[in-house]
């Protein structure tokens, strides 16, 4: 028996008094869990990054009692927002604040009042984490713009996990919605304060319907040993607009498998990516973009930056069905590697069946550009400062869409402190 | 200001400049010319103190001072520029913040307080009009989709905002249509003072037409092989560069 699978029968006595219909969308996710195991270098589509740490650890599942102190003003990271704590793993009631307007239940109430929102796929789910994220979902929510609300102010979500001092996991399921006709920002947030292994295994469905506008920020700033695996899935309507900025700092192991669906006509997705890594941190994105209607627009640009030994993977697919005509797709993944003995993985893909499409990718990893370097010293900015300026200017661009602007200033101040901790004479 | 003496400069084992001879006096404006591949931008880049290069024999004397050791930054806060043939296209470095970041470091180095946003708006608003840029430059990334001339005046413009004491302008001249090249031109000339001093490298004679040049030099093969006045850009521009060849150094 796995460790996952002992977790998994402590915890199906304590939530004992679930209803059937989860009970058993649980014990059938776990069987496919168990089917598919953990992925292999074997396994294409996950070869770069190492799983095999995971399994050995025997993470436990978090409880109430796992709750950590949270110091004074640590949870306003992001200034004027409207806050959702997860603590642990455990929802904060207390602690949240947002506009009556905005409809939030947990994962136990969505169950009840719509129990298809969570069943997606559970027997035919290929991604094992996700069928992993089925069987243990805690911490589940699910939020709610109703239609034609244009919120002014972004919702801060913050899955904070400190304080603790064995193993635990925890596997949040996060459904967002917006409604027809609605604007809102959501910046998604995980923060570690521990340097014990955890495991966070995310998975995050966001749906836009008609005409709605999404900004969405994915922050993940783990413990350094953390495993964070995530999978994000954005279902975009006609003339819908989601943005999405993945900046990754943190944990050891992180691998976050992107989907979009652009479902209607005039469907509009910009997603965009961050990584910085140092030490032997690897941080993975899997991205996939499926244009199945006409008329419909997406952009990628992810950038990863890589210094000491650590290493990265991105992997873009672009999919343009049959009926799709009229597509505009770009792909764009740049890597900066600090350090010789930094690796970096890209792998663009196309895939496209339509012929009235515009589609381009293209993929370049390289040190600092000398030339630059020199053309900045030349200027009298010292070497040190010079790189300092190029590093933070490439980073920029990957953060450039988001517009709000207490996160914008929240994630360049994470870009410079990471970068001042760097050694950039190589 | 400037005193070479001496100089050969090799890259990968391959002699590039045999042995350069030159003495640019304060408020001197020297021209050097030659032809594509003689060692010109070979002899801006030494100057301006990129590394690639290897000085393996003379020296580089600064207002007395020998350069060798000095990295490219301390040349430019000492007041040493260098106008870029290629001007390098940065991305996600807007300009304003490069130019800024740039005079700051050598108003610290001059002990002076470095300016604010609003100072050195007003600075370089006035110095775009010198140079003829739109102020909308001032926000893209630096270089960045400019156009040949763009990139040029972007050079010229951070020169005047810089001040440097010596200027090398390494063929700022090419690419530029005649009206760019007035402006340019002009620019220099009135930047000219009894303590600034220019060496403006050029393929053709044209730039030179509107300055009033004191020296000019004809590099040929690694070495300068004729100077003198005004006159010899006229005899290069009729008679060409074949006219020199098999000249003694």
């Amino acid at each position: 028996m796995t460790g996952f699978q002992s977790e998994f029968n402590t915890m199906m006595k304590r939530w004992d008094h679930e209803p059937e219909a989860l009970t058993s969308l649980r014990s059938s996710s776990m069987e496919r869990f168990n089917e598919l195991g953990l992925p292999t270098k074997s396994w294409e589509e996950w070869q770069y990054a190492d799983f095999s740490k995971i399994e050995p650890a025997g993470y436990r599942m978090t409880t109430a009692k796992d709750l950590p102190s949270i110091p004074e003003g640590t949870l306003e990271k992001i200034g004027d927002a409207h806050r959702i704590v997860i603590l642990n793993g455990h929802y904060q009631a207390t602690m949240t604040d947002l506009p009556k307007e905005i409809k939030i239940q947990t994962l136990m109430d969505v169950f009840q009042s719509e129990p298809s929102a969570l069943q997606n796929g559970s027997v035919s789910e290929a991604n094992p984490f996700r069928a992993l994220n089925t069987a243990f979902m805690n911490s589940g929510l699910s939020v709610e713009i109703p239609e034609g609300i244009i919120l002014t102010k972004p919702i801060h979500l913050l899955f904070h996990t400190a304080d603790i001092d064995e193993a635990v996991m925890n596997h949040p399921r996060l459904l967002i919605q917006l409604g027809a006709n609605t604007e809102a920002v959501f910046i998604e947030h995980y923060t570690g304060g521990t340097s014990t292994p955890y495991f966070q295994n995310c998975v995050t469905d966001v749906s836009l319907s008609d005409n709605s506008k999404m900004d969405h920020i994915r922050i993940q700033e783990e413990g350094v040993s953390a495993s964070h695996i995530a999978s994000t899935h954005y279902s975009i309507g006609a003339n819908g607009s989601a943005t999405g900025t993945h900046f990754v700092s943190g944990s050891a192991l992180y691998r976050q498998n992107i989907s979009v669906s652009l479902n209607g006509q005039g469907a509009e997705a910009n997603v965009n990516g961050l990584c910085l890594s140092d030490q032997n941190q690897h941080l993975d994105h899997f991205v996939t973009i499926d244009h199945k209607k006409p008329h419909c627009k997406s952009g990628q640009l992810f950038k990863n930056i890589l210094s000491d030994t650590s290493s990265g993977a991105f992997n873009g697919r672009i999919m343009v069905r049959p009926d799709s005509q009229k597509t505009d797709a770009q792909q764009t993944n740049k890597n900066l590697l600090l350090s010789d003995s930094a690796l970096m993985n890209s792998n663009p893909q196309l895939e496209i069946y339509a012929d009235d499409v515009k589609c381009a990718h293209g993929s370049t990893s390289g040190q600092l550009d000398r030339e630059a370097v020199f053309y900045l010293q030349s200027r009298g900015i010292k070497e040190e400062k010079a790189k300092l300026i190029l590093i933070n200017g490439f980073a920029g661009e990957a953060i450039q869409n988001v517009k709000n602007e207490a996160a914008h200033t929240y994630l360049d101040n994470r870009l410079n402190e990471w970068l001042e901790n760097r050694d950039t004479n190589t | 200001m400037l005193k070479i003496k001496n100089l050969h400069v090799s890259i990968e084992d391959k002699e590039i400049l045999k042995g350069i001879n030159l003495n640019v006096n304060a408020g001197e404006l020297h021209a050097i010319m030659g032809r594509n591949g003689s060692g010109k931008s070979t002899l801006s880049q030494v100057i301006a103190g990129r590394d690639s290069y290897e000085v393996t024999n003379g020296e580089i004397l600064y207002n007395g001072e020998d350069i060798a050791e000095w990295p490219p930054e301390r040349r430019a806060l000492e007041g040493m520029f260098m106008s870029f043939q290629y001007p390098v296209v940065i991305p996600g470095v807007n300009t304003t913040y490069f130019i800024k970041a740039a005079l700051n470091s050598k108003l610290k180095h001059l002990g002076k307080s470095e300016l604010d946003a609003m100072d050195f708006l007003s600075l370089i608003r006035e110095k775009l009009k010198q140079v003829g840029m739109d102020e909308k430059y001032l926000s893209r990334a630096v270089n960045d989709g400019f156009s040949g001339g763009e990139k040029k005046r972007n050079e010229i413009l951070q020169m005047l905002t810089l001040e440097p004491s010596l200027s090398i302008l390494d063929e700022t001249d090419s690419g530029l249509d005649i009206d760019a090249l007035k402006i340019v031109a002009e620019g220099v000339n009135n930047f000219r003072s009894a303590d600034r001093s220019f060496v403006v490298i050029t393929h053709y004679q044209r730039i030179l037409e509107y300055m009033d040049i004191d020296k000019i030099h004809v590099l040929m093969d690694g070495k300068i092989i004729r100077s003198g006045g005004k006159n010899l850009a006229q005899e290069l521009e009729e008679k060409g560069y074949s006219w020199l060849e098999g000249e003694p150094a």
